[in-house]
């Protein structure tokens, strides 16, 4: 028996300022609640910052999303609120001619708001990365 | 040469002109010179002429959403007629305007396109369509760097008029989105 393809995708709709940004549920770990004093999230970049976007108030209802791609494993902090959705055909935009977008995969519309949907290998590429920078002087500090 | 030389200069040529034309009518031969259609607009200080034979739509510019990693001349996309269009500053290309300033207040999108791509361009204000003689496509410009999408610098109504050469410009943009 054959299975038909799914007709929607369940991705995870999180906020950073301004911008709408969807991820694809199947490539999320787990998402926590942060507090300033959190050791582990200090170390995590935010994903405006990540992807050269504006980022919120720092008021903002922020949370700690890991991520899986390619037998990586990253984490972000992203801003809530966070909402499971799915996104089927009729919702994703068609892209202009010759539009070039390294870091997305394409856009989605629903409730008449704009949903940047994000390149997962590459987010979790520089949310690596990041993490990697950021613990340098640390490893230079262990090699002393 | 001094000023009222050069006007005297400047009316013997138009004058010449003028009967240059009404000897060619009175000839039945009416002289039409070979034009071009360009859309001439200004954005932030600078009038710039469009070929209008590149142009889409001229829309209201509506609101913009920023893209990831994208370059500073690339301000974000908008959704026009459906599609998903990056909208691109002028300016922002020459690099010497402050863009957190001028996004909010520029009012209208010039959707051009070329067979590589299509992108919206942000200008402050819309003068029309206006037919420039091919031979006036002369670049007056005085030799000072200029970007390689201005394909001829010329004076149009008193003012500096800059020739944009789309398919340049595409290919600028384009190649910055690239690079980022």
């Amino acid at each position: 028996m054959t299975q038909a393809a799914p007709t929607t995708i369940p991705m995870l709709v999180f906020r950073a300022g301004e911008l709408q940004l969807g991820i694809v549920a199947a490539a999320v770990v787990r998402v926590s609640t942060i507090s300033e004093l959190d050791p582990e999230a200090t170390d995590c970049a935010h994903v405006a910052t990540l992807l050269k976007l504006p980022s919120g108030d720092a008021q903002a209802d922020r949370r700690m999303m890991v991520i899986t791609c390619a037998g990586r494993t990253a984490r972000l902090i992203v801003e809530g609120p966070i909402r499971l959705t799915r996104i089927g055909a009729p919702d994703l935009l068609p892209l202009g001619r010759g539009l070039r977008l390294p870091a997305l995969v394409g856009f989605a519309q629903q409730h008449d708001q704009l949903v940047l949907l994000l390149h997962i290998a590459l987010l979790a590429q520089l949310a690596e990365h990041h993490e990697a920078v950021k613990n340098l002087p640390r490893l230079a500090e262990l090699h002393q | 040469m001094s000023d009222s030389s050069q006007e005297n200069a400047h009316l013997a040529a138009l004058q010449e002109a003028v009967s240059q034309a009404a000897r060619a009518q009175a000839a039945g031969d009416v002289l039409r010179p070979a034009t071009d259609s360009y859309l001439a607009v200004r954005a932030g200080p600078r009038w710039l002429a469009l070929p209008a034979t590149a142009i889409r739509e001229v829309v209201l510019k509506g609101s913009l959403t920023r893209i990831p990693l994208s370059p500073p001349h690339v301000l974000g996309v908008a959704v026009i007629r459906g599609r998903v269009v990056p909208v691109i500053s002028l300016e922002g290309t020459l690099g010497v305007a402050d863009l957190s300033e001028l996004v909010p207040t520029l009012p209208r999108l010039v959707v051009v396109e070329t067979a590589a791509a299509e992108i919206a361009v942000v200008v402050d204000e819309v003068r029309g369509i206006t037919e420039l003689p091919l031979t006036s496509l002369v670049d007056e410009s005085t030799g000072g760097a200029r970007p390689e999408w201005v394909a001829a610098e010329l004076t149009w109504n008193k003012r500096l008029l800059c020739v944009v050469d789309v398919q340049r410009l595409v290919q600028a943009t384009m190649e910055d989105e690239l690079r980022s």
